[in-house]
């Protein structure tokens, strides 16, 4: 039979352990609905960030690719007029494109992204020194992707397709611009990963650094990859 | 910042894949560029609605790799890969609908 005492006894144990063991019985089961995957693990906060601006980043570029496919035809139809008018119509995009040369810098562009994600699993397992080579890589691929694409828009201006030539040129040059400033803080942010671990101040610790660099990086890749078939591949009937 | 669970944590590592698989993921999409560009190069043989789709389909399938296995969505936490489904074809539904409003159909897109 209970008696009071035992009642406080009991109380007095629960006061002083029942915090302990709530936590306890809370991570089991947690680690036991993460593994049966009915709940998510626990996130880290700067990993949820990254998320999030990737996401807001996704609806960004979406707009300005919505705006170039709207005005890529307008600007065919007013050139079209220009020519019925006997008037000498602005240059068009595929009028200067060079598709070859694209789909290089395209392709080193997708290459920097095995690099990106070679460095993220040389970090995870300690390797620092192809962790380096890795984001050197990655930086060099990034420059010369973005020296292609200032060589190209040199080419298209020197041949009369500018930025004001008509609404064709003004969204398509903001849209790749924008996508080439992307490219540019990407080569920044590798380097300052490559100063940190030259200077031994990134180790297999802080792998959640390159992971980060690395998801920005690949979606830099993933926005390139549809900006190259929508813009690029698929000509204006 | 670094508020991770040791145990899920571990785990996720481990579910990441290995550089050598990385590198056959890398073949495939360099191959897949290679069709894109052929495709290019032969769209006066092939009927433009079909080569449209079929450039689109491609362009869809290497998005899927990056996203799934250079971007780890494949294996990092659910709630990522939730949002990221959420939040495109979200934007891709507002953007069509813009689109299709604003009549992209004239635009000699198909």
């Amino acid at each position: 039979m209970t008696t009071p005492q035992d009642v406080e006894t009991n109380d007095a144990l629960t006061t002083v352990h029942g915090s302990e063991i709530d936590e306890a019985v809370e991570l089991v089961a947690e680690d036991i609905a993460v593994t049966t995957g009915t709940k998510n693990a626990k996130i880290s906060n700067a990993k949820l960030a990254i998320w999030l601006f990737l996401a807001s980043d996704f609806l960004f570029f979406g707009g300005f690719i919505s705006a170039y496919l709207l005005y890529r035809g307008r600007s065919l139809e007013i050139a079209d007029a220009a020519l019925a008018e006997g008037v000498e119509p602005g240059k068009i995009l595929s009028d200067v494109l060079d598709i070859p040369f694209t789909s290089a810098t395209s392709f080193i562009l997708l290459m920097s992204s095995l690099t990106m994600v070679l460095a993220l699993a040389a970090i995870k397992r300690n390797d620092m020194r192809r962790t380096q080579l890795w984001l050197i890589a990655t930086a060099l691929f990034g420059t010369i992707f973005l020296g292609g694409q200032i060589f190209e828009f040199t080419e298209f201006v020197r041949e009369g397709f500018t930025l004001t030539t008509n609404l064709s040129g003004t969204t398509f040059f903001v849209l790749t611009g924008l996508h080439g400033a992307h490219v540019t803080v990407g080569i920044f942010w590798l380097m300052s990963l490559m100063g940190l671990s030259m200077s031994g101040k990134l180790t297999s610790k802080d792998s959640e650094k390159v992971e980060i660099a690395g998801l920005y990086w690949h979606f830099v890749d993933v926005i390139w990859i549809v900006i190259f078939t929508l813009i690029y591949l698929i000509p204006v009937n | 910042m670094q508020e991770t669970n040791t145990l899920t944590e571990h785990s996720q590592e481990h579910a990441h894949r290995s550089p050598a698989q990385y590198v056959v993921i890398a073949v495939v999409l360099s191959a897949l560029t290679g069709l894109e560009i052929f495709l290019y190069y032969v769209e006066s043989s092939i009927n433009r609605t079909l080569l449209v789709f079929m450039l689109l389909f491609l362009a869809g399938i290497k998005f899927f790799l990056v996203a799934a296995y250079f971007m780890h969505l494949k294996d990092d936490p659910k709630l990522f890969r939730r949002w990221f489904i959420i939040g495109g074809v979200g934007a891709l539904i507002v953007f069509t609908i813009t689109l299709v409003s604003l009549n992209i159909q004239d635009q000699r897109f198909f």
